[in-house]
């Protein structure tokens, strides 16, 4: 508990914590349940589980430091970080500026929210206004739809504002970053439909000057997986 | 580093962007003009109820911060079934924003011509319209054109703003370019060059303007 407690004062002072063979450095935005988020005043999440259990298992000190998802990329390509945990997505464009580690986490399909008022259903999309976080896997495949007017917000608050607000018709992201919204929210408000069409899928990111790291990290990973801790941690987090 | 390929690409897209900041920049300037002009006319109003409504406003504005204005217009003003567009929600914000900041120059430009040249268009005969138009404007204007130019610097560095509601401007196509790609600094490197570029020129222009206005004092 002290040591955690110890961990999140140093997220204040850690830009200018060098990584040692010791410490694993994470990045994280903690602002995206279950994956990372603040709760207690401690940063917790699917995401925040697994690292910890690689730094467990590769006998190092986990220093993890929460920033604005913005500021994790350059974080990563300058090494100031040895890992970002944050529910990422690979896609061919961003692989060739940092490394990522096979998914682990290949998930729900999308889901679509609009006030139950004025439900709306995915093949009534044409013509409407549709919201969806900026950099998720909905923006990328929403983005090829021309038919939508498409709004792009920085977070999963903004975006469930916006339909609140009826600045949009519809919400489109991934259901495992909405289930921990609803546990806070009346569900019954929402109309929602799940797509099949694309998945959100989850890997980690590490920067590309450090391969080694990467093939150490990617065999715990495989390890996990192995052992069935994995398994746990998607269960623990209701992720499966 | 740095990913010439990537800015390349992005070109057409910042393009795109660059223009919609400009046209946020343009439409808030037009409004900050024409409101901030009202605004110094109405804070040297004989009525005491125009003079403290527009001391309130003027307070209001002044003292929350623009990006809160922004939110305010785009998430508050449908409760009251007042749905703009984001561009227009953007472009009324930085506007009405502006508003409040050029009538303080305004009025400073109108106090800084001098009281004895007001007295001597009175004695000669000038209605009190002809004064403004023919006496005091024309200087508050010269003495207040550096800056006026200032604020519409400001301005096209503050349609960045309008990327948090969504509106697809130079802020804001970097920000969808950099989360498609990860790319840390290319982009950014690329659009701080190209609001550079804008607020160089104008500020180039506006000096040119500021020059030939002097020839005539």
């Amino acid at each position: 508990m002290l040591k955690k407690i110890i961990f999140c004062c140093l997220n204040l002072y850690c830009l200018g914590v060098q990584a040692t063979s010791s410490t694993l450095i994470v990045g994280t935005n903690a602002e995206f349940p279950p994956f990372a988020f603040i709760q207690d005043e401690k940063i917790v999440g699917f995401d925040i589980d697994m690292v910890a259990e690689i730094a467990k298992r590769q006998n190092k000190e986990m220093v993890i430091k929460d920033m604005p998802f913005d500021a994790l990329i350059p974080e990563v390509t300058l090494s100031h970080v040895d890992v970002v945990a944050a529910g990422m997505s690979y896609t061919e464009e961003r692989a060739k500026r940092v490394s990522f580690t096979k998914c682990y986490l290949n998930s729900d399909p999308l889901i679509i929210f609009s006030k139950a008022q004025k439900p709306l259903s995915y093949d009534r999309i044409k013509g409407k206004t549709i919201v969806v976080v900026e950099g998720f896997t909905t923006d990328q495949f929403m983005s090829e739809n021309q038919e939508i007017e498409l709004l792009r917000l920085g977070t999963q608050a903004d975006a469930f504002m916006a339909i609140k607000c009826e600045r949009a018709d519809a919400f489109i992201t991934a259901k495992s970053t909405v289930d921990a919204f609803f546990e806070n929210q009346n569900s019954s408000q929402y109309h929602t439909e799940i797509i099949n069409d694309v998945g959100e899928t989850c890997a980690m990111i590490i920067p590309k000057s450090k391969p080694g790291l990467l093939k150490e990290i990617q065999n715990t990973l495989d390890d996990m997986e192995n052992d069935g801790t994995l398994k746990q941690l998607k269960v623990k987090w209701k992720l499966q | 580093m740095i990913d010439f390929a990537l800015i390349w690409e992005a070109l057409p897209s910042l393009y795109r962007g660059a223009l919609v900041s400009l046209q946020i920049a343009f439409i808030a300037t037009l409004i900050g003009l024409s409101l901030g002009t009202s605004l110094a006319l109405a804070e040297a109003s004989s009525s005491k109820v125009i003079r403290s409504i527009t001391g309130i406003y003027v307070m209001l504005i002044r003292g929350t911060p623009m990006l809160i204005q922004i939110l305010f217009m785009f998430y508050v003003l449908p409760q009251f079934s007042l749905s703009i567009a984001p561009f227009w929600a953007a472009s009324l914000a930085i506007g009405l924003n502006s508003s409040a900041y050029i009538s303080q120059i305004i009025k400073s430009g109108v106090k800084a011509v001098s009281k004895g040249e007001i007295e001597a268009a009175y004695t000669l005969g000038f209605t009190r319209l002809q004064t403004v138009t023919s006496i005091v404007f024309p200087q508050a204007f010269r003495i207040t054109l550096p800056t006026l130019g200032n604020e519409l610097i400001t301005l096209i560095k503050d349609s960045s703003l309008a990327s948090i509601i969504g509106v697809m401007e130079l802020t804001k196509e970097a920000s969808v370019i950099r989360s498609r790609t990860y790319d840390a600094f290319s982009i950014l490197l690329a659009v701080s060059i190209i609001y550079l570029f804008l607020t160089v020129t104008i500020s180039l222009a506006l000096r040119w303007i500021e020059k030939r206005n002097e020839t005539y004092v």
